[in-house]
């Protein structure tokens, strides 16, 4: 589903990804950690078409991704804190995303109904909660059942409720097939909606592969703490 | 172009159900009831909104056009993240902001020459002119937005470009013209004032308005040259190329920028 070969990438002289090399399978659910400025933002847009890489090849089910983007109509992206155009009402705002695409999505009332927003379809954004547009933001990733599934930090602002809700969607829609990968900063949540793991620090994939691996290869006896010491074992391996 | 048709259309609606819209159609209503009602007499009140409509509609325009394009970076990203090309993202954001004032200015300033019934061709022509600028300053203020990522300098430059184009710039004519006195100015004069967009359409509007009193330095001397078919053919072009030529810059820009 996802190829990614030697990628690296640069801003100026800021190199903020190094020679990534990536398999992610088609079904496969796996998650994007590391600390802040790791590289995990710069490495999704670049599978977005919306960075151009310095050196390396992306595939996305055998597509390169490039500036027209017609390959993202494979792909359903949910941001951390979308920003909604203010004046229009999420209905509006769906309804375009179906106009703009040439088709319904199929699974756009399930969805709004599944994530109780109907009330809210007719109210500006400007008058919603940050949940309620987040509520929003994962309608408009999974309604038009996307064989690739992109989150990006995608529970900050839920409540517990909808917190597993949306986890079983996303576990739902893996089952069916979908191939998810998801950022994360909440290693709980890293957990229970993914069972790969890419674990990127000062642009290198440090590790990259199953839950199992890393715990046996690190003896810890949670995913946290597995995570803590190979971030550790770097920070003592690199000269300061 | 239903991908560009579409974002322009719901771009345009959110952007006319803010506040904005009618704050600026206001404020054209009230400066043109002002003049219409103290002038007096309607050709003075007609020389006096057009020096209006010359500086403000271009501060407004290439303000607003960077302003909003930093605001909206995250819902660019998000259409960005859909099957659509970047050009047509960009478009239809100019478009959809240089709709929005156009109808405000249109509007604004359309219901005060109808309240003093005062709509005439000359009128009209006012607004023509000021709709132009909006798009020119529109496609300006866009393109210094995409080119510069830091919003306070896009922000600054869009002003001290304004203030270049509406005042210092027929200062420096003044004075170029003034040191070669004694050679033929008219085609310095003529590459001066196109690269100025506001003079350009000062020229024009003034041309057809028939107020040559009212010119700056540079329009006094090109009125022998551009007051024909041909001298306002050629005034249109490049005013075309206003917008053609930044719009194209911004495109190519935006579409080879990381975002």
């Amino acid at each position: 589903m996802i190829e990614v070969k030697g990628l690296s990438k640069s801003f100026k002289s800021k190199i903020v990804l190094r020679d990534i090399n990536l398999n992610l399978k088609t079904g496969s659910m796996t998650a994007l950690v590391g600390p802040n400025a790791s590289g995990k933002t710069t490495f999704i847009k670049c599978l977005l078409g919306l960075v151009i890489p310095t050196a390396g090849e992306i595939f996305i089910n055998g597509k390169r991704p490039d500036r027209a983007g017609q390959y993202r109509a494979e792909i359903g992206f949910m941001p951390q804190t979308p920003l909604f155009p203010p004046h229009l009402t999420p209905k509006e705002f769906l309804t375009m995303l179906e106009k703009l695409r040439g088709h319904p999505a199929v699974s756009r009332r399930a969805l709004e109904e599944y994530f109780h927003l109907p009330p809210f379809l007719n109210q500006p954004f400007h008058q919603l909660s940050g949940g309620t547009k987040q509520k929003v933001a994962a309608v408009m990733a999974f309604m038009f059942n996307p064989p690739l599934i992109i989150l990006d930090e995608p529970t900050v602002g839920f409540d517990p409720a909808t917190n597993v809700s949306f986890k079983d969607l996303v576990l739902k829609r893996a089952e069916e097939g979908a191939t998810v990968l998801l950022v994360s900063h909440i290693l709980g949540e890293v957990e229970q909606i993914s069972r790969d793991l890419v674990f990127l620090e000062d642009g290198r994939a440090l590790f990259s592969g199953p839950h199992e691996r890393l715990l046996r290869q690190t003896g810890a006896a949670s995913l946290e703490r597995a995570v803590i010491q190979l971030l550790e074992s770097e920070k003592g391996r690199s000269p300061s | 172009m239903k991908t560009l048709s579409l974002l322009t259309w719901y771009q345009l609606t959110n952007l006319l159900r803010a506040r904005w819209p009618i704050v600026y159609a206001l404020l054209f209503f009230f400066l043109g009831c002002g003049w219409l009602y103290f002038a007096g007499d309607p050709s003075k009140a007609l020389a006096g909104i057009s020096n209006t409509v010359l500086f403000i509609t271009p501060i407004i325009a290439v303000l607003y056009a960077s302003i909003s394009w930093y605001n909206s970076s995250s819902f660019t990203y998000l259409l960005l993240s859909q099957p659509f090309k970047r050009s047509h993202v960009f478009l239809a954001n100019w478009i959809s902001v240089s709709l929005g004032l156009t109808l405000s200015l249109v509007l604004g300033m359309g219901l005060a020459f109808l309240f003093y019934h005062s709509l005439s061709v000359q009128s009209l022509a006012v607004l023509f002119f000021g709709a132009i600028l909006t798009v020119i300053f529109v496609a300006l203020g866009s393109l210094i937005a995409v080119a510069i990522d830091d919003p306070m300098k896009g922000v600054g430059i869009s002003f001290l470009m304004w203030f270049y184009f509406a005042l210092l710039h027929d200062v420096l004519v003044f004075a170029v013209l003034s040191l070669f006195v004694e050679y033929p100015v008219e085609i310095p004069a003529i590459l001066l004032m196109v690269i100025n967009p506001i003079d350009l359409v000062r020229v024009h509007l003034l041309l057809i308005l028939d107020m040559a009193a009212m010119m700056g330095y540079t329009g006094k001397i090109l009125q022998s040259f551009l007051s024909g078919t041909l001298g306002q053919i050629f005034t249109l072009t490049v005013q075309l190329l206003w917008v053609i030529v930044p719009l194209s810059l911004a495109v190519h820009i935006f579409s080879r920028k990381d975002q």
